[in-house]
């Protein structure tokens, strides 16, 4: 194979062309915010143009934030487990951001400025917007780092291709804080002409260089080989066939470990085991978000030939091969995705469509006919308004954060599912009667446990007052809920009603004070995790009270909580090493370079 | 402890640990049902399995007995592979026909913890690999035609990249 080992020829070397560099032009889209779209301060938006605060490091808010971090999300009673954990990623990418750049360009350099708790990216790929084909530029394991900025400049897989678009991947599970992102800057060489556009888009790459495919899947195998810490047993060389001694129900056992990239493969091996690989029992549960980059029309037609009594089913991300802003030649995929859903309607109890922008009215129409559905997740999902889902009336946990859900259809929802536990609300902007369907949910879902409603801001104290009636509430997220607003005796209830709280967020509750909050460290004997961020009124003693009653706390955010002093963290960083104390704040940290 | 004597295929006896044995749901069943009582002096015997893997498999078993009893086996069991302990690991390091001979001892026997060990060292040794890499890995003859492989391979392209 001597095509294969040939050296790599930069395409720039073979034709004339220009060198460049350039920030993002625009954000495409992303699965992960920490603030509301008409926000400038963490938004993506912020990675547009030119780094403002590198090298500074610290909390700013002209970066780009992602909102969740550490281990502390998925300690949760509301964790989303993934459907087929035969198909994980083994970098565990938990976010993307996608990015525009103005020009198209062969990559060779991509640097990216982070500029508090670095070492989140995990993957970079690449695509022409006028393309659907993804390269994958670099991956590689998360980083520790130390707390200074950074100027990541993985070394780029090389390839003759032309791009446009850049997606990372983020898995920020290791770290202790929020990860910020300034800037992203792309370098390479731009076509001079047309001409040579087209050449290196549909000429000479594919005679006379290596094509990304191969390069790809070297290195994805040697990724795995080095993971698997029980790789192949010692080969043999007798020949044998050992499967033969196998009855078919065992093989079949085998192949329930296998990812569905491996089964596919496995249908090929020879007539047994394709026989064998089109089980249905292996096709009960379709979790394709990690082949997010492969998932077509045909990819869709491919699986729905094979399940019969589909179960769960997870498309998050999948709509990344498909052409940006090309919404008919999308048509197809759509109505695959609708007949997908529709066909399985009888048998679904799972269906996970986060951040996937084929979710629109016409989907939410077959969803509605899912009535075993037990898990909805819709995170991040707006192009519809109205989402009327009568039918459904078993659900469980509702993960509606980032859409644009109204109350009415909510309240709607909220009625009809008596166990549900787990609602995700954050971030949906027009969500205003919020004290009423804390109302509805006071009366008709006792069974809640999760709360979440990061950042709604039409709640009043006696709104919130009602979430005493909810007993059973294990996590409340109601950051931002009450950022002016005296709240009054509304925690009072809160913590006469709520006994078994294990994570309370209450950021940015500027009238909140000591006297208010009290009641809670006092009566929640179950809380773990408390956020304060950002109140000012909060005092040294409150957070000492909570750190010396509470017995099960093991994280307190008092970042921006100016009235207490660095001085007195120390102490207590010291007196109760098992609590994690956050204090972030906006430091300037000039020059570490 | 109450001993117990198993024989083997070859007719070798292992004499072991009652609690041990029971390991084994079907040697389990069958004292049960025969309602052997632990001082039993004649040996059970296992037509279906040979010295060498009723050793090793006795050598798992020995090494497992205070674990907790294995979940039953539900859809929601967790299907990852990544999860083999290094003893279990190290004690897999044979060749593939003593590998697939404990599976199939581990199914006789109904030892859950044991097939599902085996199972997945086998799922990692599929994992990854291209149709014709897992061929070799197996000596499994390629019965396709070239154009029922061409087919196939149409079939399932959606794995690879366009």
């Amino acid at each position: 194979m001597a095509t294969k080992s040939r050296t790599f020829l930069p395409i720039e070397n073979s034709l004339k062309m220009r060198y460049l560099e350039q920030y993002a032009h625009a954000v495409v889209h992303y699965s992960s915010k920490y603030n509301s779209h008409c926000s400038y301060s963490y938004a993506p938006h912020n990675l547009v143009g030119k780094y403002v605060k590198y090298p500074s490091y610290g909390d700013f808010q002209e970066a780009y934030f992602l909102r969740s971090y550490g281990k502390w999300w998925k300690t949760s009673s509301a964790t989303q487990k993934d459907y087929r954990p035969q198909d994980f990623d083994l970098l565990g990418a938990e976010d993307f951001i996608t990015l525009e750049f103005g020009s198209t360009v062969v990559p060779r350099e991509i640097f990216i400025y982070e500029v508090y708790n670095p070492g989140a990216v995990i993957r970079i790929w690449g695509r022409l917007k006028i393309d659907p084909k993804w390269h994958l530029l670099w991956e590689g394991f998360p980083q520790k780092c130390a707390p200074k900025s950074r100027k990541f400049c993985p070394p780029l897989r090389k390839i003759n291709c032309l791009i446009n678009i850049i997606r990372l991947e983020f898995n920020q599970s290791h770290l202790e804080y929020h990860t910020a992102i300034d800037a992203v800057l792309l370098s390479g060489y731009q076509p001079e002409t047309t001409f040579q556009s087209e050449i290196i888009r549909h000429g000479l790459t594919e005679v006379k260089f290596n094509t990304p495919q191969t390069i790809r899947e070297l290195t994805v195998g040697d990724l795995e080989k080095r993971t698997k810490n029980q790789g192949d047993v010692s080969e043999n060389l007798e020949p044998v066939d050992c499967f033969c001694l196998l009855p078919d129900e065992i093989i079949i056992n085998i192949f329930h470990y296998l990812d569905l990239k491996s089964l596919s493969r496995c249908a090929q091996v020879n007539h047994r085991w394709n026989k064998l690989a089109r089980d249905q029992t292996l096709y009960q549960n379709i979790s394709l978000k990690i082949y997010w980059y492969l998932v077509d029309t045909e990819t869709l037609d491919h699986f729905q030939k094979k399940i019969v009594n589909l179960k769960k089913l997870d498309l998050s991300w999948c709509n990344e091969h498909q052409l940006y802003f090309h919404q008919r030649l999308n048509y197809d995929y759509h109505l695959k995705l609708q007949s997908i859903i529709e066909g399985a309607s009888k048998t679904l109890t799972h269906l996970s469509l986060n951040d996937n922008y084929f979710v629109d009215f016409d989907v939410i129409g077959k969803i509605n006919q899912c009535t075993e559905l037990v898990d909805l997740r819709l995170h991040n999902s707006f192009n519809w308004i109205r989402c009327p889902l009568d039918k459904l009336t078993n659900l469980v946990s509702l993960d509606l954060s980032l859409t644009y859900i109204i109350a009415q259809d909510l309240i709607q929802i909220l009625m009809a599912n008596p166990h549900l536990e787990n609602l995700n609300l954050d971030l949906c902007e027009k969500l205003v009667l919020v004290d009423q369907i804390v109302e509805t949910v006071a009366m008709f879902n006792k069974k809640l446990k999760t709360w979440r409603s990061w950042k709604s801001f039409y709640f009043t104290p006696d709104g919130i007052r009602k979430f005493g009636l909810c007993q059973n509430l294990e996590e409340l997220d109601l950051g931002w809920c009450l950022i002016d607003r005296d709240p009054g005796d509304c925690l009072l209830s809160i913590a006469n009603g709520c006994k078994r709280l294990k994570r309370l967020i209450l950021s940015e509750w500027r009238g909140l004070s000591e006297q208010l909050l009290m009641p809670v460290i006092l009566s929640c004997k179950e809380l773990t995790q408390i956020d304060l961020i950002g109140i000012k009124t909060i005092t040294a003693d409150v957070c000492e009270n909570a750190l010396f009653r509470l017995p099960k706390l093991r994280l307190l955010d008092i970042s921006f909580c100016d009235g207490v002093r660095q001085s007195e963290v120390e102490i207590w960083r010291q007196q109760y090493p098992h609590i994690t104390i956050q204090r972030s704040c906006e430091f300037i940290v000039t020059d570490y370079l | 402890m109450p001993r117990i004597k198993l024989q083997s295929s070859d007719n070798e006896i292992f004499d072991i640990e009652v609690e041990i044995a029971k390991c084994s749901v079907t040697i389990k069943t069958m004292l049960e049902d025969l309602g052997m009582d632990d001082e039993e002096e004649e040996a059970v015997p296992l037509p279906n399995v040979n010295s060498a893997i009723l050793r090793k498999v006795l050598q798992w078993a020995t090494f497992h007995k205070d674990d907790p009893p294995p979940p039953e086996d539900d859809e929601n069991k967790e299907k990852r592979t990544d999860d083999i302990s290094s003893w279990d690991a190290d004690f897999l390091k044979v060749d593939q026909g003593t590998l697939f001979e404990l599976i199939l001892a581990a199914n006789y026997l109904d030892i859950k913890g044991l097939l599902d060990v085996t199972c997945k060292t086998v799922a990692n040794m599929i994992k990854g690999k291209a149709p014709e890499e897992i061929r070799k890995t197996f000596n499994i003859k390629n019965d396709f035609t070239a154009s029922e492989e061409d087919q196939v391979r149409k079939e399932n392209e959606w794995c690879e990249e366009k």
